[in-house]
């Protein structure tokens, strides 16, 4: 579903943020992606969704180039970021008619969709009110009940459960693992090692902007946590730097 | 240590305001050229206008009206500084992002309110440097004063800000408080807004201009009945004016205290009620009682569309600026309908000015900021969801254009109805009176388009660096001046009978200037900026 092919990034003024990284995701994954800030996770995420440009390599969304075919690759995709800043201007249901109206969603499919997505992660009632009026967590959840009516075949997400309630934190937990029995996939980074072990069944661990490891969740861990294996790299970077 | 506070905040104001850290520090080159860019149409600009303020005031001076310049500077550049600062006061002094950082510091409501104030005071003072600066040179030249002049010009100018800053605070702090009571807050704050804009517009036109025909005496005439006028409007320009060419210290006096004086009071009280301003502000208002309803769909374009006009209406100094032109547009044709063209031309000082060239006077004032001028800039932080939609960059951009045209659209019928009417052309004048302002609203909005994608600003605190401060907006509103003057002299040169000629080859040319715009406009991904 997503194939990412000896990725590099840079940024202007020529630091290389993301080095030479290739990752494989199948549908039916949930392929967590783990690193530390300034790692180059949101880089290369950014680059798959289409927010970035990128100097070398390739990425394919469903085998098409999202170089090549930007708008084709697009439809397949959704993207909540870290920080959903969503237009404050609309309210909640203005967001959500807007975004089914791009992804050209049936009338009735997008009216179905809504509710059912609105009533699960508790927004129906506030989706009268203008966004400037939400919360951090309720502008996450409008994000993510946007990305979840257009069926996507891959759903990228930055750091999705940072500011969710711990409900909401479930429940889309759920959906993640509902989506991908469906036959999509699922690329997000996180920080919360303990997610990632229990919900991804691959992982990948970027160390300044290279791959260090990556697999399936179970293959990588062994007998140890995923925090252990994660704090083995931090341990080898402060090495590193010491060294340096 | 209060005083450390304020120089501080000040300094991080004003390293917001001009960008001078992003400039310093960036790498990235395009940025930096960017900025380049934007420094050279600042420089640009203010050569113009002070290369305009030195032909003005040499004007007066052989009107033998030159003991009037500072004065009339004096006045002009406060009106200017009340007019393009009374909806930005709002939202620097009472900004809600910053407010809500600060006030979790250990730093007073004084330091924050004096230092905001001080941000505004700086800028301001800077423009009037620029302004008055060239005039006084002029006039010095020709009167050679004596050194106390120079002193007391100076000092002038230094407390030149602060009345109209002290205004512009306090009519921007009455709408955005009227309008935080309503339930459409930005739409309430744009009209009254564009009221108050409507009602200095026509307070200046009705400050006497006409001078066709006028004796050696009757400016002399001129000069006194004007002195007076303005200063019973602004007696702060009487005192400069005393204070400049007859040095007297008691009206230098008089002017230093009642800025001083009247600006102290207003941070004193905008100090004491700050959090609790601030807080009436920025509040929200949430229902939470919706139920789920049928909902409409709509083509990609159609959605695009509408969702810039809610946009566009979100915001006041958006809405006030670029309506502006519209308004203009309108008032000039309906002032021709009421007063008739012979008194229009009058104002304007040029006899056959609207029997010749009034199709392109019309559409230059409709069309002075478009809306796309700044609609790239104005997705912001929120850019990333247009970036990450299958929505090609046609449909984007066309959206875009399509909401300058729709915004422009009415004022456009009317004004044109209103010229038609007022002017009584030949049906070849009438039909230039309906295609010019067209073309050049077509021309205005992609080109305004094509500049802000060039020279966009995402990282705005408030919506007023992106609208009005921005190059982007500057370059537009040159390039449509441009091209209006250059057939409006052809025109205004030649006789009559050349006038449709050269508007329709105007036209054409500016409808291929069009077609080149909008074809570099798609080569420019969204993405890539």
């Amino acid at each position: 579903m997503l194939e990412i092919k000896n990725l590099t990034k840079s940024y202007a003024g020529g630091k290389t943020v993301v080095k030479d990284l290739s990752i494989n995701v199948s549908a039916g994954d949930i392929y967590g992606f783990i690193g530390h800030n300034g790692a180059g996770k949101t880089t290369t995420i950014k680059c798959v969704v289409g927010i970035h440009d990128f100097d070398d390599g390739e990425i394919l969304i469903d085998g098409m180039s999202v170089k090549n075919n930007p708008i084709e690759c697009k439809k397949k995709i959704a993207y909540i970021p870290d920080n959903p800043d969503i237009y404050e201007y609309l309210t909640g249901i203005q967001y959500l008619n807007f975004i089914a109206d791009i992804f050209e969603v049936g009338k009735q499919e997008r009216e179905r969709l809504i509710k059912k997505e609105a009533d699960a992660f508790e927004l129906t009632e506030a989706l009268g009110d203008l966004v400037s009026s939400y919360s951090h967590g309720m502008k996450q959840k409008l994000a993510i009940i946007s990305a979840l009516i257009h069926k996507p075949k891959l759903l990228v997400l930055d750091e999705p459960f940072v500011g969710l309630d711990p409900k909401a934190s479930v429940i889309l937990k759920n959906r993640m693992h509902e989506i991908c029995q469906e036959g999509s996939a699922i690329f997000f980074s996180t920080h919360v090692l303990d997610v990632a072990e229990k919900l991804c069944n691959k992982v990948a661990i970027i160390k300044a902007g290279e791959l260090i490891s990556q697999g399936n969740t179970r293959d990588l861990t062994k007998n140890e946590s995923l925090e252990a294996v994660f704090m083995e790299v931090v341990n080898d970077d402060k090495t590193d730097m010491q060294i340096k | 240590m209060m005083i450390r506070q304020i120089c501080r905040l000040s300094k991080v104001m004003l390293c917001n305001t001009f960008s001078i850290n992003e400039i310093l520090h960036t790498k990235d080159t395009k940025k930096k050229n960017r900025f380049i860019m934007m420094i050279a149409v600042w420089t640009l600009l203010a050569v113009m206008i002070m290369s305009y303020i030195v032909v003005l005031s040499q004007t007066l001076i052989n009107m033998k009206m030159g003991n009037t310049i500072p004065m009339c500077l004096y006045m002009s550049v406060s009106m200017l500084i009340l007019f393009f600062s009374f909806f930005k006061a709002g939202n620097i002094i009472f900004q809600k992002t910053s407010y809500e950082m600060m006030v979790s510091l250990p730093v007073s409501n004084a330091a924050i309110v004096i230092s905001r104030f001080l941000t505004m005071y700086i800028t301001n003072l800077l423009i009037s440097f620029i302004l008055i600066f060239p005039g006084m040179v002029v006039y010095s030249i020709s009167t050679v004063p004596s050194f106390l002049f120079y002193i007391y010009a100076l000092f002038g100018i230094i407390v030149l800000p602060l009345i109209p800053v002290t205004a512009a605070t306090a009519i921007g702090a009455v709408i955005t408080g009227i309008s935080s009571r309503m339930r459409h807050k930005s739409l309430v704050s744009s009209v009254l807004s564009v009221m108050l804009v409507s009602v200095i517009l026509f307070f200046n036109i009705k400050i006497p201009t006409q001078t066709n025909g006028m004796t050696q005496e009757s400016f002399q005439d001129l000069a006194e009945a004007s002195t007076k006028d303005i200063g019973h409007m602004y007696p702060l320009s009487l005192w400069y004016n005393n204070a400049c060419v007859n040095t007297s210290l008691k009206d230098l006096l008089l002017l230093l205290t009642s800025s001083c004086v009247i600006f102290i009071l207003m941070v004193v009280v905008v100090q004491k009620y700050f959090s609790t301003i601030c807080n009436a502000l920025n509040a929200t208002s949430a229902q939470n009682n919706y139920k789920m309803q049928s909902l409409s769909t709509s083509s990609q374009l159609k959605s695009m569309w509408s969702r810039e006009i809610k946009r566009y209406f979100s915001s006041s100094v958006y809405v006030v600026n670029t309506m502006v032109g519209y308004l203009l547009m309108v008032g000039l044709s309906v002032a021709v309908c009421v007063m008739g063209k012979d008194a229009i031309n009058d104002q304007f000082g040029m006899p056959d000015m609207l029997d010749k060239a009034f199709p392109i006077v019309l559409a230059m004032v409709g069309n002075i900021l478009p809306t796309t001028s700044s609609s790239i800039s104005l997705e912001g932080k929120e850019r990333w969801v247009i970036q990450t939609l299958p929505v090609k960059n046609d449909i984007i951009y066309k959206s875009k254009i399509l909401v300058n045209l729709t915004i422009s659209a009415p004022f456009y019928v009317v004004a044109v109805i209103a010229g038609i009417i007022g002017i009584r052309p030949t049906f070849t004048g009438a039909i230039c009176i309906i295609i010019v302002p067209a073309v050049l609203s077509l021309f205005s909005s992609v080109t305004g388009l094509f500049i802000n994608l060039k020279l966009p600003v995402f990282n705005w605190e408030n919506e007023t660096q992106a609208v009005k401060q921005s190059a982007s907006g500057m370059l537009t509103m040159i390039a449509n001046v441009v091209v209006c003057l250059i057939p409006a002299f052809i025109v205004i040169m030649l006789a009559s009978s050349f006038a449709f000629p050269v508007m329709m080859a105007a036209c054409i040319a500016l409808l291929f200037l069009t077609y080149l715009f909008w074809k570099a406009t798609l080569k420019i991904q969204m993405y890539r900026l």
